[in-house]
C-alpha cells in the first residue's frame, strides 16, 4: 500500500537523522582525542633522518631537554658557539651549554671540520645532568640521554636543483625518499624538477659528471666540496613526526612565554581558582534567590519583575556580559583586567542556571514537612535552614555542577576582564588566564595548532565528567 | 527574650533574601543603562539611518565611517541557515525519542544531546578550524573560512536546545488523540504528521526562536571560522562579520566614537534578543 | 455472512492473564452488546477487534479472529482493518481543529479529495450522527466549542466518514449527560441498519434497550475475563442460561 511504504520510509529517515547526534558528539570529542594525544608535525630537515656513521665519540643530553637527533649542521652551529639556547632546536627554553671531555676532543674536532680555536665549549666538569646540555665523550654517561648525530646528506648534481622553467625542488618528501633509495624513482620530474632521469652516482666524481646523479654522502664531505666548482648541491627532506602531545609533563608544566613554550599547569590552576571564587560568589546569592522565590514570593510586580530579570539574563550572549563586565568591573571599579572582574562577571552569567535548578528542587520538597515544622513553632526562616535546604540539597548540587560546567568554558566574557597573564594569580586583582581562554589566545596569536589541541583535550575532558556528574545527579533524582 | 531576637533573625533574613533575588532584576537593568550609556552617543555623529543600513565600516579611516549593515546581514545569513541545517535534524530526533525510542536508544540518545550542549563554544570553534573549514573548502571551494562553515558550526551547537524543548512539546500532546488518530487507520507517519506536529507546534516554534536567540549571540565559535572580513557578505561563501565579531574584534583598540559604535552593536543584539524573548513569552 | 468470528482467543498484558478462552460470533447489522462488571476485560476484547492493542507493548494475543471471513491478524494489515472497523472512545476526544477537518480527518489520510466532494462527505457524516443541523452554520469553528454529547457525536461522525462497515464503541455514553446518552442511544439504533455495532457498557438497561445480542462476560480468580454466555438479548436477559448470568442481571452483584 502506498500510504504504508510512505509511512515506513519516512520512519526510516527519522531514525536515521535521529542517529546523527550521537554521530556528531563521538566525531567531535574522539577527533579532539586524536588531536590531542598525537600530533603530527611538518619538519624540515637538513641532513636524511636515520641516517649515521658510527662514531668516536658519544653525544648525551639531560633527560629533559628534548634533544633526541641533531643535524650535523646544527651540531657543528652550537660548537661554535652560534646557538645560545636551545630553543631554536627543541622548542624549550633552556641555555645551551656544549661540553666536551678532554680525550674526545681530537676525535670530536675532526668529525666535525672544526679547528679548536672555532670550539666554544666548557672545560671538562664532573658530569651531571644539571650541568650538561650537551656533552660529548668517549663513553655514554650514566642516567643521560644518548642523541643521536645525522650526518649524511643527499647530494645531487646541480642540474637537478637548479631553476627549472620557475620552479625548483630543494625539498623531497619522505615518502619520495624511500622511492629514491629503494631505486623506484624514474625521473626528476615526478618530483617536480627537470625531465632528467635518476641515477645513482657511485661516488663523488660520477656524482659531478653525470647529469642527474644523485648519492647520499657525508655531511663533512659536502661542506667542504661545497665551495668549489661544480659542488653538488643538497636537497632537504621533508616529513611528518609522529608523536604523542598531551603528555603528563605538559599538563603540570609551567606555562613560558604565553604559551609558546612549556605547558599548562598554571593556567588549571588558574582555572581552579576562578572556579572557586565564581562559586563562592554566585552561590549563597543564587541560592537565596531561589529561597526567597519558592518561600516568600507572593504573585505580584515583584515576583514578576525578579523572574523576569532571571529570564532575560539567562538569555544574555556572553559578550554582553563581557562588554557589561568591562565597564562596570574593570572600569568604573578600577579593578583593571584580573580575577576578580572575571570572576563576578561569570558569576552574573552562571546565576539565572542556578537560581533555576534551586528553584526546582526546592518546589519538590513535601509540604507536609514545611507544615510540621511551623506547627512546632519555628519561623520560616529557621523552616528553611533546617529543613528546605537539607532536603533540596541534592537539587542545588546540580545546579552548582551545571554553573562549574557553563564557567569552565567561557571565553567571550572573559575576554575583556579576566587579562591573560599566564602565571597562577598572587591576588585578587591579578590577571590570569583560564583553559578555554588559553586556548582561543593559541589559535589567534598563530601558535602551534597541535598545543591548542592538547589543551582542548584537557578542556572537553574536564567538561564531560562535570556533565556526567551533573547528569547523574539529575537521573537518580527523578527515581 | 529568644523569641525577639528569633524574630529579628526572621525578619533580616527575609530582607537578605528579596536583596538577592533582586540581583537578576537589577544587573538587567544596569546592563542595559551601562550599555545604552555607552552606546548612545555614537548617534551624535552618526544618524541611526547611516548606522544602520550603511555597509560602510572604516572607523580608522581619516573620515570615519560606521555602518553595520554588513555584519546585521552576515549574522542573519548565519543564523538562518544555521536553523536551516539544524531543524529537520533535531525534529527528527525529537519526533524519535517521542515517538519511537524506548529504553536504552533513547538514554544513549540523550545522554549525546546532554553532553553536546556541555560542549564549551571554543571547542566547537578548534572542529570548525580542523574539519569543517576544510571540507568547506574542497567541497566548494575558496577560503574554507565562510559565513557557511560558521553556520555548520552553529547549527551543531543550536542542536540540543532545538531538540530539547520540541522533544518536551511532543510528549505533552495527549494520547488520546494519537489513539483517535490510529483508530481511524491512519499511519504512524500520518499521525506525526497530521496530529502530533500541529499539536506541538507552539512548543516546536518557541524552540527554534531560543535557538535562534543563541546562534545571534554566539562568538567565539564563528569568530574562529567566519573569516572576519568586514565586507558585505556576497554569498554564503564569502567570509563575513557578525555582529558579534565586530564587537570582539574591535573592542581591544577601539576608542572614543569607535567604541561608542560598538557599544551601539551591543545595544542592537540586546533589543533583538529581548523582543525574542518577549516573543517566547507571550506565546507561553 | 457473520462480522466476527472470534475462536479460543487469548489476550496476555506482559505477564498477567487478561481474557481466555472467547469463543463468539458477532452478527452483521445488529447491535451486539458486551456487559459485566468492571474489570472483566470488555474495553480489551473491544480492542482486539481492531488490533488498537497493537499500540500497547507488551501485549500478546493468540487465537483467531476473523473478520468476514478473513483472519484479522494474517489477511489483513492492522491500517486496512481499521478503515473497516471504526472505534468510538469513552471520553470523546476530537482533534484540536475545525469541525470540518476533524470529520475530513479520515477520508483525507486515504486519498486526495477535492473540496466538493469533502463537503459532501461531511453533510452526509454529520447527517448520520444526528449533528448535520446542530453545526451546519460552523463548520469552520473550534471542535472543542462543542458540549460533551456533541463531541461524541462529532467523534463518530468522524467515524462513519470513513465508510467502515463495523463500528465499535467502548462505553460511549458513561462521560455525558442522560440527554445526550439518549440522543446517541437513539443514533445507535439508527446506524444499525447500514453498520454493525458492537458496544462495551456497564449500563445493563442501555443494553437491553438498544442491544440485539447480547454477551456476558465475568472475571475468574486469578482476574482473568471470560465469556459466561451470549445470545439475543431478550433471552439473555429474561431466560439467561447460566446462573451467573442471572445474578448478575438481577443485580446481586456487578
Amino acid at each position: 500500500m502506498n500510504r504504508n511504504t510512505t509511512s515506513r520510509l519516512a520512519v526510516c529517515c527519522v531514525r536515521i537523522l535521529s542517529a546523527t547526534t550521537i554521530i556528531l558528539l563521538v566525531a567531535i570529542i574522539g577527533y579532539i582525542a586524536f588531536r590531542g594525544l598525537w600530533k603530527r608535525e611538518r619538519y624540515v630537515s637538513d641532513v636524511l633522518p636515520s641516517f649515521s656513521a658510527g662514531q668516536q665519540f658519544v653525544l648525551s643530553s639531560p633527560r629533559e631537554s628534548g634533544l633526541e637527533h641533531l643535524s650535523w649542521f646544527a651540531l657543528r652551529e652550537m660548537a661554535m658557539g652560534k646557538v645560545p639556547n636551545l630553543r631554536s632546536v627543541t622548542g624549550v627554553n633552556e641555555p645551551f651549554s656544549l661540553y666536551v671531555t678532554d680525550d674526545s676532543l681530537p676525535a670530536f674536532l675532526a668529525a666535525m671540520d672544526l679547528t679548536q680555536t672555532q670550539l666554544v665549549r666548557r672545560t671538562t666538569l664532573p658530569l651531571r645532568p644539571e650541568n650538561g646540555s650537551l656533552v660529548v665523550s668517549l663513553e655514554a654517561v650514566p642516567h643521560e640521554r644518548n642523541v643521536r648525530l645525522e650526518d649524511k646528506v643527499l647530494a645531487v648534481d646541480t642540474v637537478v636543483a637548479a631553476l627549472n622553467g620557475n620552479r625548483r625542488i630543494s625539498l623531497v618528501a619522505n615518502e619520495d625518499l624511500k622511492r629514491l633509495l629503494a631505486g623506484n624513482l624514474r625521473s626528476w620530474k615526478e618530483l617536480g624538477g627537470p625531465d632528467l632521469p635518476v641515477v645513482e652516482a657511485a661516488d663523488e666524481r660520477e656524482l659531478q659528471t653525470v647529469r642527474g646523479s644523485w648519492m647520499v654522502m657525508d655531511a663533512k664531505r659536502w661542506r667542504q666540496l661545497s665551495g668549489s666548482d661544480n659542488a653538488p648541491a643538497k636537497l632537504d627532506v621533508e616529513g611528518l613526526q609522529e608523536s604523542r602531545n598531551l603528555s603528563w609533563g605538559y599538563l603540570t608544566g609551567r606555562t613560558v612565554e604565553s604559551g609558546k613554550y612549556g605547558g599548562i599547569g598554571t593556567i588549571v590552576v588558574n582555572t581552579f581558582f576562578l572556579v572557586l571564587f565564581t562559586m563562592l560568589a554566585a552561590m549563597p546569592v543564587g541560592v537565596a534567590a531561589a529561597l526567597w522565590l519558592v518561600e516568600y514570593a507572593k504573585d505580584g510586580l515583584p515576583k514578576r519583575c525578579i523572574q523576569s530579570g532571571i529570564d532575560i539574563l539567562s538569555a544574555l550572549p556572553s559578550i554582553i556580559f563581557g562588554l557589561f563586565g568591562l565597564l562596570v568591573f574593570v572600569q568604573l571599579c578600577h579593578w583593571s583586567f584580573s580575577l576578580l572582574s572575571g570572576t563576578l562577571t561569570v558569576s552574573l552569567m552562571v546565576l539565572p542556571t542556578i537560581i533555576r535548578t534551586s528553584e526546582e528542587a526546592m518546589r519538590e520538597v513535601n509540604p507536609n514537612l514545611l507544615e510540621a515544622s511551623l506547627a512546632l513553632g519555628a519561623t520560616k526562616m529557621e523552616t528553611i535552614f533546617r529543613v528546605v535546604l537539607p532536603a533540596s540539597r541534592r537539587g542545588i548540587v546540580t545546579g552548582m555542577i551545571l554553573a562549574i560546567g557553563r564557567t569552565v568554558g567561557e571565553t567571550a566574557a572573559l575576554i575583556y576582564t579576566i587579562g591573560s597573564g599566564t602565571d597562577v594569580p598572587k591576588s585578587l586583582t591579578s590577571s590570569c588566564r583560564v583553559l578555554a581562554m588559553h586556548i582561543y589566545l593559541t589559535i589567534t596569536e598563530g601558535q602551534s595548532t597541535d598545543k591548542a589541541f592538547a589543551s582542548a583535550l584537557v578542556l572537553v575532558l574536564l567538561v564531560l565528567v562535570i556533565n556526567s556528574a551533573a547528569n547523574r545527579l539529575i537521573h537518580q533524582r527523578r527515581h | 527574650m529568644g523569641y525577639r531576637s528569633r524574630l529579628h533573625r526572621e525578619q533580616t533574613g527575609r530582607c537578605l533574601l528579596l536583596a538577592c533575588s533582586a540581583v537578576c532584576f537589577c544587573t538587567v537593568v544596569l546592563i542595559t543603562i551601562f550599555i545604552f550609556a555607552q552606546g548612545i552617543p555614537v548617534f551624535k555623529k552618526v544618524p541611526l539611518g547611516a548606522f544602520l543600513f550603511s555597509t560602510n565600516w572604516s572607523p580608522s579611516d581619516a573620515e570615519p565611517h560606521y555602518g553595520v549593515f554588513s555584519f546585521i546581514v552576515a549574522s542573519i545569513v548565519v543564523t538562518t541557515l544555521s536553523l536551516l541545517f539544524a531543524t529537520p535534524i533535531a525534529i527528527s530526533t525529537a519526533i524519535y525519542l517521542a515517538v519511537f525510542a524506548k529504553g536504552r536508544k533513547a538514554a544513549i540518545i540523550r545522554q549525546s544531546i546532554e553532553l553536546l550542549a556541555g560542549i564549551p563554544s571554543i571547542i566547537f570553534g578548534l572542529f570548525g578550524i580542523a574539519v569543517i573549514v576544510p571540507f568547506v573548502r574542497t567541497a566548494f571551494g575558496g577560503n574554507g573560512y565562510s559565513l557557511l562553515s560558521a553556520s555548520l558550526v552553529l547549527a551543531i551547537m543550536i542542536l540540543p536546545t532545538i531538540i530539547n524543548i520540541s522533544e518536551v512539546s511532543l510528549c505533552a500532546v495527549p494520547a488520546e488523540l494519537k489513539e483517535a488518530s490510529i483508530a481511524l487507520g491512519a499511519t504512524d507517519w500520518q499521525t506525526i504528521t497530521r496530529v502530533m506536529l500541529p499539536a506541538a507546534r507552539g512548543g516546536i516554534t518557541a524552540s527554534l526562536v531560543m535557538a535562534l536567540g543563541r546562534a545571534i549571540g554566539e562568538t567565539t565559535a564563528v569568530l574562529l571560522v567566519g573569516g572576519n572580513a568586514p565586507l558585505f557578505p556576497e554569498s554564503p561563501l564569502s567570509m563575513g562579520r557578525t555582529l558579534t565579531m565586530n564587537i570582539v574584534t574591535d573592542m581591544s583598540y577601539a576608542e572614543g566614537v569607535h567604541m561608542s559604535a560598538l557599544f551601539a552593536t551591543a545595544m542592537l543584539l540586546f533589543c533583538f534578543i529581548l523582543v525574542l524573548n518577549l516573543l517566547v513569552r507571550r506565546k507561553s | 455472512m457473520k462480522a466476527f468470528t472470534v475462536r479460543d482467543l487469548h489476550v496476555w498484558y506482559g505477564m498477567v492473564h487478561a481474557l481466555r478462552d472467547i469463543n463468539l460470533d458477532i452478527e452483521g447489522h445488529c447491535i451486539t452488546a458486551c456487559i459485566g462488571p468492571s474489570g472483566c476485560g470488555k474495553s480489551t476484547f473491544l480492542r482486539t477487534l481492531d488490533r488498537m492493542n497493537d499500540v500497547i507493548d507488551g501485549v500478546r494475543v493468540t487465537g483467531r479472529i476473523c473478520f468476514e471471513g478473513k483472519d484479522i491478524y494474517k489477511e489483513y494489515e492492522a491500517m486496512e482493518l481499521r478503515k473497516e472497523v471504526g472505534m468510538v472512545f469513552q471520553k470523546p476526544n476530537p482533534f484540536p481543529m475545525s469541525i470540518l477537518d476533524n470529520v475530513a480527518y479520515g477520508p483525507r489520510l486515504y486519498a486526495k479529495v477535492g473540496k466538493d466532494a469533502l463537503m459532501e462527505i461531511c453533510e452526509r457524516s454529520l447527517r448520520q450522527a444526528a449533528l448535520w443541523d446542530e453545526v451546519k452554520d460552523r463548520l469552520h469553528k473550534s471542535a472543542l466549542s462543542l458540549s460533551g454529547g456533541q463531541q461524541q457525536r462529532l467523534c463518530i461522525a468522524r467515524t462513519l466518514a470513513i465508510q467502515p462497515k463495523v463500528i465499535l464503541m467502548d462505553e460511549p455514553t458513561s462521560a455525558l449527560d442522560p440527554i445526550a446518552t439518549g440522543r446517541i442511544e437513539e443514533l445507535m439504533v439508527c446506524l444499525k441498519a447500514d453498520y454493525t455495532i458492537v458496544v462495551v457498557t456497564h449500563n445493563m438497561q442501555q443494553a437491553s434497550r438498544i442491544s440485539d445480542k447480547t454477551c456476558f462476560f465475568l472475571i475468574d480468580s486469578q482476574r482473568c475475563g471470560f465469556l459466561v454466555e451470549s445470545g439475543d438479548t431478550s433471552q439473555v436477559f429474561f431466560k439467561p442460561k447460566d446462573k451467573r448470568t442471572e445474578d448478575y442481571i438481577s443485580g446481586k452483584f456487578g
